[in-house]
């Protein structure tokens, strides 16, 4: 049940979205490079040249192929320990993407459930999330985060989790906000009226309504949790080596920052790339959604 | 391309940003080096010093700082391999736990308090007392006390024969002044260390910066020789890439942290040079072949060998350590008092060989396997893509070293690649005994090596000691309870005009450098 205040003529309100997106144009910029970026994530094993964990000691430090003496077959040149750096750059975008969905999945679901019960029931249900959220709040999450991942051993897993259990506040801020708002509706206090259980208004009157806003949140979420992997991995608390992760590489580079920038460089440019996709989607869902007011 | 030196290869870019870099940050410099004849130097890569007083620090740079402001009773000549008079002038002994030395006269402590017996022996028993907690006691533990037989001459009583007694007496046994120490005690002596060395300390401000001046009554004939340069400007940076920044604009002219490529890249710039030598300390592979984490394959000494014969030693000493690091065939380094190299049992790389052993030893497929390790992860990569070769998926375990010494006190690391530098003790007990002795860090727990390495230790019969010894690198390298891998090496990069030598134990004498 879409909120339909939002469009003039009730007959095709995603057809009124999707022309908005096209209109939209650092949406469409935004949502193709997501688009490229997450296409050569899938087929990685299949467009990139070379074994991304495959070493060859003799061919270390090669440069990328604006240097005069670049390998062809390296594009963008070999790390430290001769590895192909664009397979390692194709193959760390599926590392950084893994984290970013399955991060928002898990916050996305946590923050939601409270947010809306929160929202939906009021009364000492609201005054209990609201105390768990603000101690949330109060956490220093990537403190919190480095410290829980420090004691628990670093893994693939471990940064997902960690970071799927801390970053759901945004969502419950969000979802809590928008049902107080949609309670009072009237086709919610119609549902109510004809006898309807809580779990069926929450589940088939107010999550729909709560789509959109969550999209919005999760792109920025998503944007926040491959950022903070990035930033763990980089301090040696992420994915464990030889694993290709875009902050990993951007550590293992530090070592050659005054002579061989590029290193750095590469996978700085694409960390940036993928968060300047996510943003600019995200900013764009908002605007043709209508549903900033509420962020 | 291969691995040819790299000095200039570096791209266009590159160079003109790092000289870019070294010319604007070192406008506003001070002084350059040899103008006020004080070299700055930046340490620290392994954290800061904890505690100047030689007798409660573990850290390498802690052993620089002491060998500049103190001195020992003997000297180690590494030239010649030779034992020199130094505090003390001659020695004897008058049987095999007993020495007698006589003191050099003349010779004053930084604060004017003159040298004399009083000072050995005050030193000798209060480092002997365990009660005092001197932190390396294989260091000290062999003292039972000093006694005074003259103003300069001393006795000391051992509780066992020593055979390695003038590599402690010429490395970690520095002599303090007893009447400064005896009012201020180790936490004053961290605060303002005096000895008699060719420095003398100025200022301190701890963890951070230390100022050292050349030690102007170093005039009585040491034969480490007067200090040429003036001052020294210690500071701690633990960050290397701060170092290499520094260094290119002029903040220091003196590191020694940074890693061969680094080396190679800033020798290539104008205004700098640089230098590297091979240093006593070697990197293993460590296998837990006595159960401890309960891991079986590694139990198997098939696996093990399979393992010893997938690393291609050579390839990561030539290609990512680099420079004068060779590969090491014993759990000692070459020069070291007993290190019998063809005692050894050479594992050559041959994974055709490795794999027929897996599929021998019940694992065809290969299996999966924790690393555990602390030194650059480029090395574990390159040992984990080795053994995926043999289709062993080694997962990488990277932790601080603390960290990872703790777990293996724990005896939960299946497999690690560690090293060790003997407190560059040119002696087999100081790397080989300190494993293999049934301690914490043993993952052998092999009886008869251990009574072995009891008697390398102990024997005073210089043969009989090399006997021994031979037996447990034939005992370690043949069930491969280590897979001896190579020397490191330690690079050194300073600005223009210092005349620099490096040596094979890893500390730099300032006091032997100079301007040209």
């Amino acid at each position: 049940m879409i909120d339909e205040q939002d469009t003039p003529r009730a007959a095709a309100p995603g057809r009124v979205v999707l022309r908005r997106m096209l209109r939209h144009g650092s949406f469409t910029i935004g949502a193709t490079l997501l688009g490229v970026i997450i296409l050569i994530a899938i087929f990685a094993p299949l467009i990139a040249p070379h074994d991304p964990y495959a070493t060859d000691l003799t061919n270390r430090l090669l440069p990328p192929f604006w240097h005069d003496d670049s390998d062809p077959a390296h594009l963008l040149g070999t790390d430290r320990v001769g590895r192909d750096y664009l397979s390692r750059v194709m193959y760390g975008a599926q590392v950084s993407l893994v984290i970013g969905f399955l991060t928002v999945i898990i916050s996305c679901v946590i923050g939601s459930l409270i947010g809306v019960a929160a929202g939906y029931f009021g009364g000492p249900v609201d005054a209990l999330v609201t105390y768990i959220l603000t101690t949330r709040l109060s956490l220093p999450l990537f403190l919190v985060a480095l410290a829980i991942v420090a004691l628990s051993g670093s893994s693939l897993t471990t940064v997902i989790l960690v970071l799927g259990f801390f970053l759901w506040d945004q969502f419950a801020v969000v979802t809590r906000s928008v049902t107080q708002q949609l309670r009072s509706q009237d086709y919610v206090k119609a549902a109510r009226a004809m006898g309807a259980s809580h779990r069926r208004i929450i589940f088939r009157e107010l999550l729909p309504n709560l789509r959109e806003p969550l999209l919005v949140v999760a792109t920025v979420e998503m944007a926040n949790a491959i950022i903070l992997e990035a930033s763990l991995s980089f301090l040696g608390f992420g994915v464990q080596a030889p694993l290709p992760s875009w902050g990993l590489m951007l550590s293992d580079a530090r070592e050659f920052m005054f002579f061989d920038p590029w290193l750095m460089a590469i996978p700085g440019c694409a960390l940036f790339v993928l968060l300047l996709a996510i943003n600019f989607t995200g900013d764009g869902l908002r605007d043709v959604t209508g549903r900033g007011a509420s962020l | 391309m291969t691995n040819t030196p790299r000095t200039g290869k570096s791209s266009p870019i590159a160079t003109v940003c790092a000289t870019a870099l070294a010319l604007t940050l070192s406008a506003p410099a001070a002084l350059a080096g040899p103008d006020d004849d004080t070299l700055r130097i930046a340490w620290g890569a392994t954290g800061p010093i904890d505690n100047l007083d030689a007798y409660f620090n573990t850290n390498r740079t802690g052993i620089w700082f002491a060998r500049n402001v103190w001195d020992t009773l003997v000297f180690r000549d590494l030239e010649n391999s030779s034992y020199e008079p130094l505090l003390a002038t001659s020695w004897t002994f008058p049987d095999d736990k007993t020495m007698d030395l006589t003191l050099r006269e003349g010779v004053v402590f930084h604060n004017g308090e003159p040298f004399n017996a009083d000072d050995v022996v005050f030193t000798l028993n209060f480092i002997a007392d365990p009660d005092n907690g001197v932190l390396t006691r294989n260091n000290v533990d062999w003292i039972e006390r000093a006694e005074r037989t003259g103003d300069y001459s001393v006795r000391i009583h051992m509780t066992r024969p020593m055979p390695q007694i003038f590599e402690l007496l010429s490395g970690p046994i520095v002599i303090y002044p007893d009447d400064y120490y005896a009012e201020v005690g180790p936490s004053g002596m961290n605060e303002m260390p005096v000895g008699t060395g060719p420095y003398r300390v100025t200022e301190v401000v701890p963890a951070e910066r230390y100022t050292l001046e050349r030690n102007a009554d170093y005039t009585w004939g040491s034969p480490k020789g007067e200090a040429s340069i003036g001052t020294l400007e210690v500071r701690e940076i633990a960050d290397v890439q701060t170092q290499v920044a520094e260094l290119l604009g002029g903040g220091i002219d003196f590191t020694a942290d940074i890693s061969s490529d680094q080396l190679e890249q800033i020798i290539g710039l104008p205004g700098f040079d640089g230098a590297q030598s091979e240093t006593m300390r070697i990197s293993y592979l460590g296998f837990d072949a006595a159960g401890r984490s309960e891991f079986e394959p590694v139990q198997d000494v098939r696996v093990r060998e399979a393992i010893a014969r997938a690393v291609n030693r050579a390839a990561i000493s030539e290609n990512l350590v680099r420079g004068d690091s060779r590969v090491v065939n014993t759990p000692c380094f070459p020069t070291q008092f007993g290190c019998d190299q063809s005692a050894a049992t050479v594992w050559e790389y041959d994974p055709d060989a490795a794999r027929a052993l897996l599929a021998d030893a019940g694992y065809p497929d290969g299996f999966s396997i924790d690393l555990y390790s602390y030194r650059s992860p480029a090395w574990s990569e390159a040992i984990i893509a080795d053994l995926a070769e043999i289709g062993i998926d080694a997962k990488l375990n990277h932790m601080g070293y603390f960290a990872l010494r703790d777990l293996q006190h724990e005896g939960k690391t299946p497999l690690y690649l560690m090293d060790w530098g003997s407190f560059s003790i040119n002696d087999m007990s100081a790397i080989t005994s300190r494993f293999f002795t049934l301690g914490p860090d043993d993952f052998a727990r092999d009886d008869e090596l251990a009574a072995w390495l009891d008697t390398g230790d102990n024997a005073s019969d210089p043969d009989k000691r090399r006997a021994a010894y031979a037996d447990a690198i034939g005992r370690i390298t043949s069930e491969i309870y280590w897979l001896p891998m190579f020397s490191h090496v330690r690079s050194y990069a300073y600005v223009d005009g210092l005349n620099f030598k490096g040596f094979v134990d890893e500390i730099p004498r300032f006091y032997a450098y100079s301007w040209n």
